[in-house]
This record gives structure tokens, C-alpha cells and sequence, in this order.
């Protein structure tokens, strides 16, 4: 479990952090969600839970999704696709959409991650444990619902502190799900099925 | 399940974000643009060699196009050829200058004047349209105003500029003096029609509308106009873009007469477009 745990950790961290070498990301977010996707599979094989195999099937929707967007951003880089000079509004909305989709999908992988521990603790008697999750699940779906509704909004405003602040936010509930994760992680170190 | 309240706490947060979503897409598509739209010019420049001009046009934020290309086709081909100025177009949208904002961006494309085949008459022309034709191979008609060019103007020394300042207020103000007695018949631009009531020429004090000509200028005389521009709230006219060369048409003690500019009788509707509710209502309009 502990393997799992450190897994579905390190790998939402490359998620959250583009580390760059010039124009190339070198540890692109498929790497990431692939290796949640690992992750998240151990604790299936070891504790058959239907919030971690929707986590799973997500996290692979997601690996398979950023890999293409990287492919496709690549292509851009390196002009071998044009980025357009003029961006029909549809293809905008179409992007903003995704972004929207893309982060509500995160959200529930999430979710699902967080209450796959929760019914783990509650077979493992851990009362206390149990509801401390809870709360921080209930915590990080409610900052992660605001800053969408923040994105959602953003689409009409051009105060670029409102944008700035919106981003800042999203990556702020980002680090609180990896705190979540860490105490997570903490629990579950020395811990067996 | 423990975490029942949650669900109802995730499951309804989508939905409100659906709404929103939706709400956001739909305001989104009521400002888009079909097309850019430039604003109204009205200049009155007497021009000369690699002189600069401005258009000013409002374009979609997500419009990347840049202009490549920009014909006048009421511009005599021996009159003077217009072209982009390439030096100073140089932001990375292929503009002068660019103000962004969430759904537009207000852009101003310099312009440079060539002038070709000087003659003895001062010549004239009226431009009030431009055909742009943008990077993607779309091309535009537009309706840019009034700008009337003049070249062959005589111009005169006999008035030596001794000051000239302007300010971010749309004011003005310039100093002439003359070595010799002169006399000043008129002092006008030929768009004094356009500016009634936005536009004040002072000369000494007074305005020039007000002056009886001709007028006897005494030698070492100094002579101080002021300008300023000033709009009534209501007035759309706040939207346009204003360059005049005024003309003092002066004579010294011996007949000879010529024309001398006062320059930076210019208004540029930046303060009105410095936020995108500005540009939001003159779109309206």
C-alpha cells in the first residue's frame, strides 16, 4: 500500500510542476498521471474498491489525453503544425471547454482517490483517520469547485490581477491535495492490507 | 457511505460550473467581431517626405493576423504612396502599438508617406476609405473617416517656431516670432466643420474664429497659440482620432505669402479606450 501511496503522490506532483529544459518539458503530466495510474492500480489489486477503479480508468483517460495534447503541443513548437492567426471564437470556447473538462476530471479523480482511502481506513476500523479524510475531501472540493468557477468566469474578464489571483488560487488547491496525499502517504507507511 | 454529503457537495458544484460555463460561452459570442473596425480619422496634414500617419482599429483579442498590406484607392498613384511602416509595426502583433483586453484588443498601425512628383500648385486629395489586406489573405474595406493630405503647400519661414509642447490632456501650445512685419490673413485647418464644438484655437488669448483678418503682426512680436480639445459627454465624437495642421497664412512687408503649420493638434482616444468598457460602448453606439 505504502507503494502505492508514494506512487499516486510523486506522480500528481509531476502534474502540478512543469520543469523545463528550454521549450522541452521534461517530465511531461503523462508521465505523471501514468505513474498515479500505477499507483493507484496497486492499491486496487490489494483492496478491490470501486472509487479506485474509477480513479484508475481517470487517470488513464488523463495519461492518454495530456499525452496527445504534448504530441500536439510538440508539433506547434517545432511549427510542423500552424498555431493559427486567427482563432475562430469556436475554437476558443472548444479549448476553454476542455480546460474546464480537464479540471473537473482531475476533481474527481481526486474525489474518487480520497474516498477509495476512506472506505480502506473505514476496513481497517480507523474512525478517527476517517473523518479527518472526510473533511479534507469535503475542503478540497470546495476550493477545487470555486477556482472553476473562477476559470469559468475568467473567459470575460480582462483584469489580469483577476486572472493572476485565479491562477495562483488553482495551484494553491493543487499543493492542498498533495498535502492531503502526504498525510495520506504517512498513514499508510508500515501499513499492510 | 460516509462521504455521502460530499458527492451531493461535488456532484452539484459541476452543475453550477456547467451553468456558469454556459453563461460565460454565451457572453463570450455576443462581442465577438466579424470583422475589425477602425475608427473614424479625421487629419488635415500637409505633408512631407516620410511623414507618419496612424490608422487606429479595433480587432477580436484572439485576432493574430497582422496587416501586410494597405491600399487608398482614391490616392492618385502620382500623388503620394502610402505604405506600412515596418520599422516601428513591430509589436508581436504587427502593430505599433496594442492596449489587450479579455475580448478585444485596440491596436494603432503606422502608416509612412511618400511623397512623389512635387509640383509649383498645391494639391489636395480626400481619403476616406482603406482596403487592408490582412496575413491570413482576407482583405477589408473601410470606411477610416476624413483624411485630406496636401502637398506643394508654399510654406514660409518668415514665422520662426519658438516653443512647441503638447500634452496627455489634448492640449496644446506653440510659440511663433517674426523677424519682420507680417501680416496674417487667416488661420484655419479645413476640417474646421468637423471640430466645431470639440476644438479651440487660441491665439493670444483669443480664439481664432474670433479674430478679424487680416492682422498686422508687429516684428519680434511673440505669438502664442494654445489648442485643446474637449468633448461634451454624449458627444461620440470623444471616438475619433484627430491630427490637423493648422495654417497660418502669412505675409511679409514685401507680399511674399506662404503657409506655416501648427503642429500637435492631435487628440488620440486612448483614456477612452483604456479599459475594454470604453471600447464595449462605442461598438454599441
Amino acid at each position: 500500500m505504502e507503494r502505492g501511496c508514494k506512487k499516486i503522490f510523486w506522480g500528481f506532483l509531476i502534474t502540478v510542476f512543469d520543469i523545463n529544459l528550454g521549450h522541452i518539458n521534461i517530465l511531461p503530466d503523462f508521465i505523471g498521471y501514468f505513474i498515479m495510474s500505477s499507483g493507484i492500480y496497486i492499491l486496487y489489486s490489494e483492496f478491490q474498491n470501486d472509487n479506485f477503479k474509477m480513479a484508475n480508468t481517470l487517470a488513464n483517460f488523463l495519461m492518454g489525453y495530456s499525452l496527445i495534447m504534448g504530441i500536439v503541443d510538440y508539433a506547434i513548437l517545432t511549427n510542423n503544425i500552424g498555431s493559427g492567426l486567427y482563432e475562430h471564437p469556436v475554437y476558443i470556447i472548444i479549448g476553454f471547454i476542455l480546460s474546464i473538462v480537464i479540471s473537473s476530471v482531475i476533481l474527481i479523480m481526486a474525489f474518487k482517490i480520497i474516498s477509495g482511502f476512506v472506505d480502506l481506513y473505514l476496513h481497517r476500523e480507523m474512525e478517527d483517520e476517517v473523518n479527518i479524510l472526510i473533511n479534507k475531501q469535503k475542503n478540497y472540493t470546495v476550493l477545487t469547485i470555486t477556482g472553476l468557477l473562477l476559470i469559468s468566469v475568467s473567459l470575460n474578464i480582462s483584469n489580469e490581477y483577476f486572472i493572476t489571483a485565479s491562477t495562483f488560487f488553482l495551484i494553491a488547491v493543487n499543493l492542498y491535495f498533495a498535502v492531503i496525499l502526504r498525510g495520506i502517504l504517512r498513514d499508510s507507511e508500515g501499513m499492510a492490507l | 457511505m460516509h462521504y455521502s454529503k460530499n458527492t451531493l457537495i461535488l456532484k452539484y458544484g459541476l452543475i453550477v460550473v456547467l451553468v456558469c460555463l454556459i453563461i460565460s460561452i454565451f457572453i463570450y459570442m455576443q462581442f465577438f467581431l466579424d470583422e475589425p473596425v477602425f475608427l473614424k480619422h479625421y487629419y488635415d496634414l500637409i505633408m512631407y517626405e516620410d511623414m507618419r500617419m496612424s490608422l487606429h482599429l479595433i480587432t477580436n483579442s484572439s485576432d493574430k493576423r497582422s496587416v501586410y498590406k494597405i491600399e487608398f484607392p482614391q490616392l492618385p498613384d502620382d500623388f503620394a504612396y502610402i505604405e506600412l511602416d515596418y520599422s516601428i509595426n513591430n509589436n508581436e502583433d504587427g502593430y505599433f502599438r496594442t492596449r489587450e483586453f479579455a475580448h478585444y484588443n485596440y491596436n494603432e498601425l503606422s502608416l509612412l508617406i511618400h511623397v512623389l512628383e512635387e509640383n509649383d500648385s498645391e494639391e489636395s486629395i480626400v481619403l476616406d476609405k482603406a482596403v487592408v489586406h490582412y496575413s491570413d489573405g482576407d482583405s477589408q474595406e473601410a470606411d477610416i473617416g476624413k483624411i485630406i493630405l496636401h502637398k506643394d503647400v508654399r510654406r514660409t519661414d518668415i514665422l520662426t517656431s519658438t516653443f512647441s509642447e503638447s500634452s496627455n490632456d489634448d492640449t496644446s501650445s506653440a510659440g511663433f516670432i517674426s523677424d519682420d512685419d507680417i501680416i496674417i490673413e487667416s488661420i484655419k485647418s479645413n476640417l474646421d466643420e468637423e471640430l466645431s464644438g470639440i476644438f479651440e484655437l487660441k491665439m493670444d488669448g483669443e480664439d481664432v474664429r474670433d479674430l478679424n483678418y487680416p492682422i498686422n503682426i508687429s516684428a519680434k512680436e511673440p505669438l502664442c497659440f494654445e489648442s485643446q480639445f474637449k468633448f461634451e459627454s454624449e458627444d461620440d465624437r470623444v471616438y475619433n482620432v484627430y491630427d490637423i495642421h493648422g495654417r497660418i497664412t502669412a505675409a511679409d512687408s514685401q507680399g511674399n505669402k506662404g503657409i506655416k503649420r501648427i503642429l500637435n493638434l492631435n487628440y488620440y482616444p486612448w483614456e477612452v479606450f483604456s479599459n475594454e468598457r470604453g471600447i464595449i460602448q462605442y461598438l454599441r453606439r
